[in-house]
């Protein structure tokens, strides 16, 4: 059994949450597309506590023997769905990503006439540093003229 | 050979301004029919400059996206460049460049779509060691069994494709195109695949960039890879040209 204080503060947890959510949504952190599947997972934890009755069912149909253990059992089982939905996001980045960068690449050698130079066209993201210093400023300067 | 086939080497290189230059070299004198492009793929030495003095065209890619993956950037350009042929060429000196206009006839014939250079079709001394040999006669066993066709060496990179081919690849989003993978969605899609003996050579300079871990990761992606495309539907050549 779950007692009235553990249903009050399950409660406040989801309001805090679905406040957070909302304000989120309001400061354009977090696109609407998304916080319906956090708003839903909110809801559907809080008609579990609320509803006694329905998570006796569960508990019983699952055949455990504390409905605590059904309440954490969903827990994870939406924590694990939106996981993958978040997997599946980053697949579709990186794949969009690689496409772009290589896009990138590609046109970076098209204006330089493909024959590119120390330095100039594509420099790199994350490496852009690492080249010859020296060289580099004065060959893209080279470039441009 | 046809006249004016045009044929592009692809050469995908990351961190090998030691070997690229004297690779390009070589492809431009031995064999002069092509033009050269370099995919540098992010590199952090002066590949792009080496490569571009040497006289290759050379596409940088913005950061390091893998081998495979800067190929596929080579074959877009070529797809788009309006090549004929493109021969993928590691820029790490183990191909012959020489062997270029075998590799190319079949494809520029018109007989094959893909031709691939195998280590192990005729013993040229090459030698591999125990384990590595072991996962690719497994590697190879697999796609002969898929494909329906024996392909005796998997993971060379030294191959010809046909305008249908690469422009399979650069069409297509999918990460599986990767070595024997790729062969089996070609062959899927009709594609005709040859073999021929190649030579391979030590390294000249620098390091083999396959890692342990990689090399111990790899089989589980080979077989999931090939489990997942061959659960897809068939792939067709772009432009709907029958084969």
């Amino acid at each position: 059994m779950l007692g009235p204080r553990v249903e009050r503060v399950a409660i406040v947890i989801s309001v805090l949450l679905v406040l957070i959510v909302l304000d989120m949504v309001r400061r354009k952190k977090l696109r609407e597309k998304y916080s319906l599947i956090w708003l839903f997972t909110v809801a559907a934890m809080t008609i579990l506590v609320v509803w006694e009755g329905l998570l006796l069912s569960i508990t019983s149909l699952i055949g455990a023997t504390n409905p605590s253990s059904t309440l954490f059992l969903f827990g994870i089982l939406f924590a694990l769905v939106i996981l993958l939905h978040l997997s599946n996001k980053v697949s579709d980045f990186s794949t969009q990503l690689r496409i772009l960068a290589k896009e990138v690449a590609m046109l970076n050698a098209q204006l330089s006439g493909f024959n590119v130079p120390l330095g100039s066209g594509g420099d790199s993201v994350s490496q852009g540093g690492a080249d010859v210093p020296g060289k580099q400023g004065k060959e893209t300067e080279e470039d441009r003229a | 050979m046809k006249e004016n086939v045009r044929i592009l080497v692809v050469i995908p290189a990351y961190n090998e301004a030691a070997n690229v230059g004297r690779v390009v070299a070589e492809v431009k004198n031995e064999a002069h029919f092509v033009d050269a492009l370099v995919i540098d793929d992010g590199s952090i030495d002066d590949t792009a400059g080496v490569a571009a003095r040497a006289g290759a065209m050379v596409v940088r890619l913005p950061f390091n996206l893998g081998m495979f993956e800067a190929v596929r950037a080579g074959f877009a350009f070529a797809h788009r460049s309006g090549y004929d042929i493109t021969v993928q060429v590691d820029a790490d000196g183990q191909h012959v460049p020489r062997e270029i206009a075998e590799l190319v006839r079949p494809v520029a014939e018109e007989e094959y779509d893909v031709v691939v250079g195998s280590r192990y079709l005729e013993d040229r001394g090459y030698k591999t060691p125990l384990l590595r040999k072991c996962g690719i006669r497994f590697f190879a066993w697999l796609t002969s069994l898929v494909l329906g066709q024996t392909i005796t060496d998997t993971t060379c990179g030294f191959r010809a494709y046909g305008r249908r081919a690469f422009g399979m690849f650069a069409s297509y989003d999918a990460a599986e195109f990767k070595d024997s993978v790729g062969l089996v969605i070609l062959g899927r899609a009709g594609l005709r695949i040859k073999e021929i003996p190649v030579t391979v050579r030590e390294r000249i300079g620098g390091r083999s960039t396959i890692s342990a871990l990689k090399a111990l990761v790899y089989p589980f992606e080979f077989v999931l890879s090939l489990v997942a495309v061959l659960a897809r539907k068939r792939l067709t050549v772009p432009g709907g040209e029958a084969c």
